[in-house]
């Protein structure tokens, strides 16, 4: 046996001594990370072929539940009514403020289910929240799609492969979500990070900025305001509510702390909204 | 000596470590690193060169295991430090029995460290009660899976296979 695998190791390997060989793959690893850093493109079909590859395993992981049909469905037929119940909100708030979202609600759009197969290590260098759903490109998953659940807005498609897709999640790095808060729907927008000088904030809190003068009150239902084309947010949809209002601290727009609708350690059965699916 | 099999087997303990964890994402404050407990075995029998190596598939892994982790390379070099770091201590390892737990934690921390660095500098967001509970998930990780991955380690050690 040993003579075998002895004989099935290439010999030119063996004249590498172990440091040697660190060195080498340690070169080769800063020289990819400079390359991703200038240029993602460039590593993107690296990603996609481990997508590729990984996917299948990662679902097949996820479905090893005893309950999963029953779950699903009964997930699916709650999330249904919530669409129902929220394209009914769009409606009358559209009526009552005779604002600019008449066009683009997300009542008009197909929902596609999917389920979060992955969650992001708690080992990647860099902090963040992502999640890998599996639903991809095959199911008409692109890039900086909407993706709500049941409770609201989870965020957004980063990388779409053909049988998976990943999602930055609320509260990521560098997410910033166009927001209006308040009965009035006044605008401002909601961050994960808080800015210098704000009162630390729990994990998983959200800091919303006013970008007007409006004051914001305890207890305002935040919602999406929407991007143009819905790309990559659809407008009105829930997002979360306001917990507590920051004092007035020099800043030019008032802050508050948002607690986010949707749970990131429980996330399971998501929706990708598809832009103008079934219009 | 091949070191066919000892590869082959890292590889398949280190792709488990990165894909189980999306069984118990919800139950636990903090969700534990077993890719860096793949690692510091390897690097407690072998030192502090075969801890980098091994350290450095590891993080390759967690970078594009989706949804991976940005930028690509980066978690190679993390987990390559956190395989030396694990590997450098392991000399005192006749001390105490409790040496490879203290240094596998050390190696988690200095990952959650990292990762802690990059968001205070503005790069990512990463709260620090997420990463203490991550170090501390890991610990009692270690405590249940070291001696068994230490175990695999010294089978492949005494068979001539690392």
């Amino acid at each position: 046996m040993r003579q075998l695998l002895r004989r099935l190791v290439p010999h030119h390997l063996g004249g590498l001594t172990r440091p040697a060989l660190l060195g080498i793959l340690l070169a080769l690893t800063v020289l990819v990370l400079l390359v991703d850093l200038a240029r993602p493109s460039a590593t993107a079909p690296l990603r996609r072929a481990a997508a590729t590859v990984l996917a299948p395993a990662q679902s097949a992981m996820t479905g090893w539940t005893d309950t999963e049909l029953t779950d699903l469905t009964r997930e699916r037929d709650a999330l249904d009514a919530r669409v129902k119940e929220l394209e009914a909100q769009v409606r009358t708030s559209e009526q009552l403020t005779e604002l600019e979202r008449a066009a683009e609600g997300w009542g008009g759009h197909e929902l596609l289910p999917a389920r979060v197969v992955g969650f992001s290590s708690v080992g990647t260098p860099v902090g963040g929240r992502t999640v890998t759903i599996d639903a991809g490109e095959r199911d008409g998953v692109a890039v900086d799609q909407t993706v709500v659940s049941s409770a609201g807005l989870v965020g957004r498609v980063v990388r779409a492969a053909p049988s998976s897709a990943d999602v930055v999640l609320l509260g990521g790095s560098d997410v910033v979500v166009g927001v209006r808060f308040g009965e009035d729907g006044a605008l401002g927008s909601v961050d994960g990070r808080a800015a210098p000088g704000l009162p630390p904030r729990a994990s998983g809190e959200l800091t919303l900025t006013s970008v007007g003068d409006s004051d914001i009150a305890e207890g305002d239902l935040v919602t999406t305001l929407g991007s143009p084309e819905s790309v990559p947010y659809v407008a009105g949809i829930p997002l979360g509510t306001v917990t507590s209002v920051d004092p007035h601290s020099g800043q030019l727009g008032e802050t508050a702390v948002v607690a986010p609708f949707v749970d990131p350690d429980t996330l399971d059965l998501v929706a990708v909204v598809v832009l103008g699916g079934n219009r | 000596m091949s070191t066919v099999p000892a590869v082959l087997a890292r590889a398949a303990l280190l792709l488990g470590a990165v894909l189980v964890p999306t069984f118990f994402s919800q139950e636990l404050p903090g969700r534990p690193d077993l890719a860096v407990l793949v690692v510091a075995a390897a690097a407690l029998l072998h030192g502090p060169v075969t801890g980098a190596l091994v350290g450095l598939a590891a993080g390759w892994l967690v970078d594009l295991v989706p949804p991976g982790g940005e930028p690509l390379g980066a978690g190679g070099l993390t987990y390559a430090l956190a395989g030396a770091l694990v590997g450098a201590v392991s000399r005192w390892g006749p001390w105490s029995p409790l040496v490879p737990w203290v240094a596998t934690i050390g190696g988690a921390a200095a990952i959650q460290a990292v990762r802690g660095l990059t968001a205070a500098a503005g790069v990512g967001v990463a709260h620090p009660g997420d990463l203490f509970w991550s170090v501390a998930a890991t610990a009692l990780f270690a405590l249940l899976l070291l001696p068994l991955l230490i175990g695999v380690e010294r089978f492949l050690l005494e068979r001539g296979w690392a």
